[in-house]
């Protein structure tokens, strides 16, 4: 998967050198091979599906896909490292069905909630796939709760429950969105995370969101809050820039913070809908080293078969 | 083991020699929509299987030859060798085909591939994830011989390989059934 990145970086570097004729020919081989994988996938995932569950469905309702990304993070102090990621996403909606089950690879929200963006590349490495037994949305005019009850895809066996309460209200100058998350995982034990969350679009091309989220892991005992507040920004339809502030909190003793952090980011499609490339660089400041600063730069590229 | 699977394979290959028209319009597969089956550790020494899935009726047109195809969920448990306390564990999934052999005689071939996680542990199924002596994924394949009574209980030898060295029993016999 590296030399691919590789591949992909010294095309870049290479087709702008390249004349008309031969660009177009370099392309349509790229065009091509894309979308063999692409439908590859697709078509096989579909005929496992069609064929171990006797019923068939149009090809293009079949969502599989697979997704590759390659993930570079230099901290300021520490050695650079890489992150190579390859997600194969598996979509057998009749076979899923007929086992009353609906199987996802899942990322761990909890861990999300609290990270910022540096450290939110290593905490999505922390997925697992899981199946899902029961799923029971209930909408009200009080909110949606929603309940699951499944097994991760593991041993020792991990069977757990989740459920999620949300509630969303719009007014002419703000969205308030307030959930509460609550999983009892029979290995991690019990863990929550309580979030409010004000957004507002400014304009046609700006929106600032702010987040708080309390969350508590039975692992560890204590309870973290995060603030962050975003500004994002669309620059065109294939770029967009997000400017954020946050601040990580302990609640024991008392309420003290413990991280401050800024970042800028930008994340544009490089080519089609198919090929995305994101830039971050941001600092942060934590308490045990004095409140001095630890800038990060992170550069992720990202392929959807 | 390599001379087993070739043996077990050429007698299924010798068994499917029957013309296929012999089986054009007769009820030669299992009719259930699930599948069941137990490997009990009185049959299999210091070994076990558990299979729950289910079953699909499946035909090639062209030449009129019935034969099932199963999904199913799949546990197996090994006495680790190296240390008699400790047992290796598997979950997966398997995926595969029983084809009839004779249509006068109750006997399918069982052809099945599949990928499971795997953990060495003193309590593999119910312990703490954090004290697993070893935690792997494993790819595993299958071929055997089922015989069913009315269609409906059967009893079944399989030989199985898989990628890890944890896992070192190759023939299982299991009693199931559909339904």
């Amino acid at each position: 998967l590296r030399e691919l990145f590789k591949f992909l970086l010294i095309s870049t570097l290479i087709v702008p050198r390249l004349g008309f004729a031969e660009q177009r020919e370099f392309m349509g081989h790229v065009l091509e091979a894309h979308r063999f994988i692409s439908t590859s996938w697709s078509e096989l995932n579909y005929r496992v599906d069609t064929y171990f569950s006797d019923e068939t469905y149009e090809l293009k309702d079949n969502k599989s896909e697979i997704s590759a990304s390659f993930t570079l993070l230099k901290r300021e102090g520490s050695r650079e490292e890489h992150f190579v990621d390859l997600r194969l996403k598996v979509d057998l909606p009749k076979i899923s069905r007929r086992m009353t089950a609906t199987i996802e690879r899942e990322r761990d929200r909890i861990v999300e909630a609290r990270s910022n963006q540096a450290t939110r590349e290593r905490a999505s490495q922390e997925t697992q796939y899981t199946a899902n037994i029961d799923y029971t949305p209930i909408s009200s005019i009080w909110g949606q709760v929603s309940a699951r009850v499944g097994m991760r895809f593991d041993l020792p066996l991990n069977p757990f429950l989740r459920v999620t309460l949300s509630k969303d209200f719009s007014f002419k100058w703000v969205d308030i969105h307030l959930g509460q998350y609550l999983q009892y995982y029979r290995q991690e034990n019990f863990s929550e995370y309580t979030q409010l969350s004000f957004s507002r679009r400014l304009s046609r091309k700006f929106a600032l969101a702010q987040d708080n989220t309390l969350s508590w892991t039975a692992s560890e005992k204590e309870f973290v809050l995060r603030n962050s507040l975003t500004l994002h920004h669309l620059i065109s339809d294939r770029t967009f820039f997000s400017y954020g502030v946050g601040a990580t909190a302990l609640l024991s003793p008392s309420w003290h913070y413990v991280v401050y952090d800024v970042s800028l980011g930008a994340r544009r499609k490089l080519y089609k809908e198919w090929l995305f490339g994101s830039l971050y660089f941001g600092g942060e400041f934590e308490k045990h080293k004095n409140w001095d600063m630890t800038s990060f730069a992170l550069v992720k590229g990202e392929v959807v078969f | 083991m390599v001379r087993n699977f070739i043996f077990l394979w050429v007698l299924g290959l010798t068994l499917n020699f029957t013309p296929v028209y012999a089986f054009k319009d007769r009820q030669v597969t299992l009719p259930g929509d699930f599948l069941v089956s137990y490997a009990p550790h009185i049959f299999n020494t210091k070994s076990m299987m558990a299979e729950l899935g289910f079953l699909t009726q499946k035909e090639f047109e062209s030449i009129g030859y019935n034969y099932n195809a199963f999904v199913k969920l799949s546990m197996m448990e090994e006495f680790y060798r190296q240390d008699p306390s400790l047992r290796a564990a598997s979950l997966g999934v398997k995926g595969g085909v029983l084809l009839p052999t004779q249509p006068w005689l109750p006997l399918m071939l069982n052809l099945g591939i599949g990928f499971s996680k795997t953990t060495i542990h003193e309590r593999p199924w119910f312990g703490n994830r954090d004290k697993a002596v070893l935690r792997q994924e494993m790819v595993m394949g299958e071929a055997g011989l089922l015989w069913h009574h009315r269609q409906r209980y059967f009893l079944r030898g399989t030989y199985h390989i898989n990628n890890r060295k944890t896992f070192k029993r190759n023939f299982f016999f299991s009693l199931g059934a559909n339904f």
